[in-house]
């Protein structure tokens, strides 16, 4: 279980995040949604380690890893851009950490991992070579090598189409599943949070407005923004969907 | 495909600028080393080149020394890059780091040795602070040292700024996968830098195989490429044929190096983005790396300090009183004002023209779908133009314009410069183009712009701080620049360089540091103005919500820095500067500043003040001048070594028969009338004598004596006529074969101090560097009179004199008729004081003055041409082979 107990982080005196608290549990999929600025890059940078919070503590299962340095926490990232090594192929990529760590897979467990991201046939290839979707598996498959405790990713699917988006989406899901791992997203995507995760946390100007179940923010959304800007922004997709397949539906309501 | 039209077009001029002045005037140069002189095609030169002793050892030495002072230079700008972009020292600390790292390259590199020997010399600054001296000068270490001051400047610009492109957040996946820190330093830094670092390597390697201002001052016997080919085309011998080849040999690294650079370019990474992160606290990194480049860089810079102390003193290390006098005597100067506007306007000039070509060669390879073959053309250029010495390009300036109305040009100086340093500047535009996000011109264009609204409205505003970068490179560069200029700067086209270098013909170093400073200030404002400008378009490139007021400054910054160079380019253009009109008369001369003087003495009293104009250079200078220009030359009149005038004559036809009365007592020539006879003598430090209990030396075969090992100093004779001197009196006295055991035993005891400069021997002597030198004898008494430590003695196998001449050049009907009353003034009218410097008698009713008379006056039984020379040459490497040297 993750928990952020009053956490605090400014920059240059500009508070980012005021108070944050929050947990997770294990083998939980948790979104952290909002707009540009919002702060939830730095909430993901705090978790991971990368920046020092100013106050509060970071504790996991128990034991408080606020003043962890990043590579002990056992955490691990996929960033936007991936962040692959451009000089190494796919394969070198996604063993990569096994140089340094050659006992935390097995050969087995890599080509289930590889398999489960359908890389096969793309082990030798360059970088360059890859499309976004791809890039996305690989980077993915790097990380789950380590075997991280908790996977975050940072805005996994805003550089993907559509379809792509999706199997991604079921791929993420089933790697959760499947070693019920935590793993916490960052998106501004509302209904990629929404349909992705069982837990939805929303973020304005440094502070949560809702953490809840997809169900219970459509159901009850707790203030003003998120009324206005994620469930706005749904219902406009829905009415555009509704207006699309108004044949169809017609056509459904008929035959019952 | 239309949007590959414009660039056609700027790769078409870039062709046809590089085709013109780099790749005609490389011909030339390939052209001359198959017929030198003649006109008949043969491998002579190359077979006496490469089978020459020490040619291919000197090959070695070069090669040696470039990659230890390139390896070296490139690990030091790295740790200092290092410590500015990876370590969370202040940012003040940073800010001094990265303008202290450039500060050597605000400096001419013949500055460089001059600092070194006052610092690190015997009677150095340093040297005097510590107590001892640190190192031995001479040879290896001093080069060293020099090499890496020199180029650190340039690495460190490279590295920093390819390490400010890194995306620094795959630390962070490099450290989320378990690497050690070592191999997150690998991995993250190290690998996206390969390309960078390679190129800075290979920058410096060439920058170092290619420089000649280090060597000659400290190079001492360890023989460069650089000094045999400065030797070769400027010898008192010059040999244009044998220059070619070795200039051609010192290309072929260049090839290796294009090779090299091919096979790095995988490896320059590129990154979608870059984000700053927040660096790991580590004060050990943080204190460790600031130790390491603080201690770097004042070990650079300490060899500068003496620039600020001894001009103002009043004689170092001597006499140690504070002055103004050698400040004030500059700047009192009446040419200089003109001088130093000169080398503003050609810095300016070049700076503009060369930021321009620069981006537009920079525009094809990095910002266009033109054909690869096109892009490696500009690539292969830039190397090029990297890898060719500045000499050479000045020599081939020289074979290819002269004759031309580009001659002796502020055009074809400006030219030079901008081919000279068009690798640099085209690699940090390039480097910068490369990094920006490759779709704009493909988004620009949807938004409906056309290419070139693209260029302006996109690439540049994005691309200003590079620009400014660049435009500050160029105009440093041409600020400092010496050696490809001092070949094409005529009289009327004087650069503060050359001005210089004409300076170190008189030993006046408090002017050399003088002007050194002025030289350093005018770039530490410049630069300071650049970066200022830069500063401002960066924020104008980050900050997304600017404020008017602020854009609205930076233009008017931008506005006020063109209008001011357009009014800095019109005053030299319009000749508002001091610099001469079209109508003066030019003399070239190779005399010493008392025979100057004298010389204008003489005009100006007799009314032609204001007429004309002196423009000094060394003797094998101007001797290659002469025998390279023939009728071309700009001068109107010539004073000069004699038998150099004597053989100018021979091979160009370029002198006219004078038309007054020559009354000499010896038989002259009837184009030249002979000005001043200098003679050679031996020259003591007497405090350097007694300090190491001495016995004063009688004869030139007393030098000879192993007693005197380490502490004599002589020229080389292959490199300056004052030898001559040396080697004539030893001739005349013991015979061919007894001059070579004479030579042979002064040689092993000369070692490193065998100089290629006439006055340089003196210079050490009066360093106190050595205790005994062979030089010109007025010098040694002026020395004297002055109260120095010196002596000299007049030796017993006599003192023999060479004489320098006046002529007047034939330019056909473009003749001004009164170089020939100038020529009749002097000879009648300078004599006299002429005279009181160099006493010997020259004409008829003419006697030599009893003070002034050397014990011991000489004549050499045959007649001195350059054949003789050649033949005494010859005899001197016998020498320096048995010598071991």
């Amino acid at each position: 279980m993750l928990e952020l107990k009053n956490v605090k982080k400014s920059y240059d005196g500009t508070p980012v995040l005021t108070d944050i608290s929050l947990s997770i549990e294990d083998g939980e999929i948790v979104s952290i949604l909002g707009p540009s600025g919002c702060g939830k890059t730095t909430l993901l940078n705090l978790i991971l380690g990368i920046v020092d919070s100013d106050g509060g503590r970071i504790i996991f299962n128990g034991e408080d890893i606020t003043d962890v340095p990043m590579e002990k926490r056992g955490f691990n990232i996929v960033f936007q851009d991936y962040a692959l090594f451009p000089n190494l192929n796919v394969y070198q990529n996604i063993t990569y950490g096994l140089r340094n760590k050659p006992e935390i897979s097995s050969k087995e467990e890599v080509e289930e991992l590889i398999s489960l991201l359908g890389l096969e046939e793309h082990l030798s290839k360059r970088i360059g070579q890859l499309s976004g979707g791809q890039k996305q598996r690989v980077a993915l498959a790097r990380t789950m090598v380590m075997k991280p405790k908790i996977l975050l990713l940072d805005e996994p699917l805003s550089a993907l189409d559509g379809v792509i988006k999706e199997s991604i989406k079921e791929r993420i899901r089933t790697i959760a599943r499947e070693y019920n791992l935590t793993t916490i997203i960052v998106t501004h995507d509302p209904e990629e949070a929404l349909t992705l995760s069982n837990r939805v946390m929303i973020i304005n100007e440094g502070k949560i407005a809702q953490f809840g179940k997809p169900a219970e923010i459509i159901k009850k959304p707790e203030n003003g923004f998120v009324k206005k800007f994620i469930l706005n922004q749904l219902e406009i997709k829905k009415n555009n969907i509704y207006t699309l397949f108004a044949g169809q539906l017609q056509e459904q309501a008929q035959v019952c | 495909m239309r949007k590959n039209r414009e660039i056609k077009v700027i790769f078409a001029l870039l062709a046809v600028f590089f085709a013109g002045f780099l790749a005609v005037p490389m011909i030339s140069v390939l052209v001359k080393s198959f017929t030198g002189d003649g006109s008949s095609i043969s491998l002579a030169h190359y077979a006496e080149v490469l089978t020459g002793r020490g040619f291919l050892r000197a090959l070695g030495n070069s090669i040696l020394i470039s990659v230890c002072s390139a390896f070296i230079t490139t690990v030091l700008a790295f740790i200092l890059a290092y410590t500015i972009h990876y370590t969370n020292l202040g940012k003040r600390y940073k800010w001094v780091i990265s303008k202290a790292a450039i500060l050597p390259m605000l400096l001419p590199t013949i500055t460089y040795g001059f600092a070194i020997i006052y610092s690190f010399g015997k009677q150095g600054l340093l040297t005097q602070l510590f107590g001892r001296q640190l190192f031995n000068i001479y040879g290896f270490n001093g080069l060293l040292l020099g090499y890496v001051v020199y180029t650190l400047p340039i690495a460190f610009t490279l590295i920093n700024n390819a390490m400010g492109y890194i995306d620094k957040r795959f630390m962070v996946v490099s450290r989320l996968m378990g690497d050690s820190p070592l191999q997150t330093f690998w991995m993250t830094i190290l690998i996206p830098l390969l390309g960078t670092l390679a190129t800075s390597f290979i920058q410096t390697f060439f920058l170092c195989f290619t420089d000649f201002g280090i060597p000659a001052s400290v190079g001492g016997q360890f023989e460069v490429v650089a000094s045999v080919l400065y030797t070769e085309m400027l010898g008192s011998v010059p040999n244009f044929g044998n220059g070619a080849v070795v200039a051609l040999v010192m290309i072929i690294p260049s090839v290796v190096s294009i090779t090299v650079l091919h096979i790095l370019e995988k490896y320059n990474v590129r990154y979608n983005k870059i984000s700053p992160i927040e660096l790991k606290k580590s004060v050990k990194r943080d204190a460790a790396f600031g130790v390491l480049s603080g201690v770097i860089l004042i070990c650079t810079l300490c060899m500068f300090l003496v620039m600020f102390i001894v001009p103002f003193i009043e004689e170092w290390p001597y006499r140690m009183d504070f002055t103004m006098e050698h400040v004030q005597a500059v700047f009192e100067d009446r040419q200089l004002y003109g001088v130093y506007i000169n080398s503003l306007m050609v810095a300016v000039i070049t700076a503009f023209a060369g930021t321009l070509l620069s981006y537009g060669g920079a525009l094809v390879t990095a910002r266009s779908t033109v054909s690869g073959k096109l892009k490696k053309v500009i690539d292969s250029i830039a190397l090029v133009t990297n890898t060719i010495p500045g000499m050479v390009i000045g020599l081939a300036y020289l074979f290819v314009f002269t004759g031309t109305w580009l001659q002796n040009t502020f055009p074809i100086i400006i030219v030079c410069n901008i081919v000279h340093f068009f690798s640099t500047p085209y690699l940090m535009m390039k480097n910068s183009l490369l990094k920006m996000n490759s779709s704009w011109e493909t988004t620009a264009m949807l938004m409906g712009d056309n290419w070139l609204k693209t260029i302006v409205r996109v690439v540049t505003p994005n691309a200003v701080s590079t620009l400014l970068e660049v435009f500050s490179y160029y105009f440093v560069n041409a600020m400092v620049t010496v050696s490809a200029v001092i070949f094409i700067a005529g009289a009327r086209t004087m650069v503060i360089t050359t001005k210089i270098k004409e300076l170190q013909y008189f030993n006046e170093f408090n002017e050399i540091f003088v002007l050194s400073l002025l030289i350093l200030f005018t770039n530490l404002i410049a630069r300071a103005c650049f970066q200022k400008l830069a500063k401002m378009s960066r924020r104008k490139e980050n900050i997304i919500n600017m404020k008017k007021g602020r854009k609205m400054s930076l233009k008017r910054a931008a506005a006020f820095t063109l209008a001011a160079a357009v009014t800095v380019t019109g005053l030299g253009l319009t000749g508002c500067g001091a610099g001469p009109s079209d109508d003066q008369i030019i003399i070239y001369s190779n005399a010493d500043e008392e025979a100057i003087t004298a010389m204008e003495n003489a005009l100006d009293k007799n009314g032609y003040e204001g007429q004309y104009m002196f423009q000094t250079f060394g003797t094998s200078e101007l001797g290659g001048k002469l025998l390279a220009e023939g009728k071309d030359i700009e001068a109107d009149m010539v004073t000069m070594s004699t038998f150099y005038v004597e053989s100018a004559q021979k091979q160009n036809s370029m002198f006219q028969d004078l038309t007054f009365d020559v009354d000499t007592i010896d038989e002259f020539e009837p184009y030249c009338a002979p000005i001043t006879s200098q003679e050679g003598t031996i020259i003591v430090n007497t405090e350097m004598m007694k300090e190491n209990n001495l016995p004063m030396p009688a004869s030139l075969k007393d030098l000879a004596d192993p007693v005197y090992k380490g502490f004599v100093s002589v020229t080389d004779i292959s490199a300056s006529s004052t030898a001559w001197l040396l080697v004539q009196a030893l001739v005349s006295e013991y015979g061919e074969d007894g001059a070579k055991d004479v030579l042979t035993g002064i040689y092993e005891n000369v070692g490193d101090h065998l100089e290629d400069s006439g006055s340089a021997p003196l210079k050490k002597v009066r360093a106190g560097e050595v205790a005994i030198g062979f030089g010109l004898r007025q010098q040694a008494v002026a020395d004297k009179e002055d109260g120095l430590p010196i002596d000299y003695i007049d030796p017993a196998e006599g003192n023999f004199s060479l004489t320098e001449s006046v002529a007047v050049v034939d330019k056909g009907e473009d003749t001004n008729p009164l170089a020939m009353k100038m020529a009749q003034c002097i000879i009648e009218n300078g004599r006299e004081e002429l005279q009181s410097y160099y006493p010997n008698a020259l004409y008829n009713g003419e006697t030599t003055d009893a003070v002034n008379k050397s014990e011991n006056p000489k004549v050499f039984p045959e007649k001195l041409t350059v054949d003789l020379l050649e033949q005494h040459q010859a005899l001197s490497e016998e020498c320096k082979e048995a010598a071991g040297l």
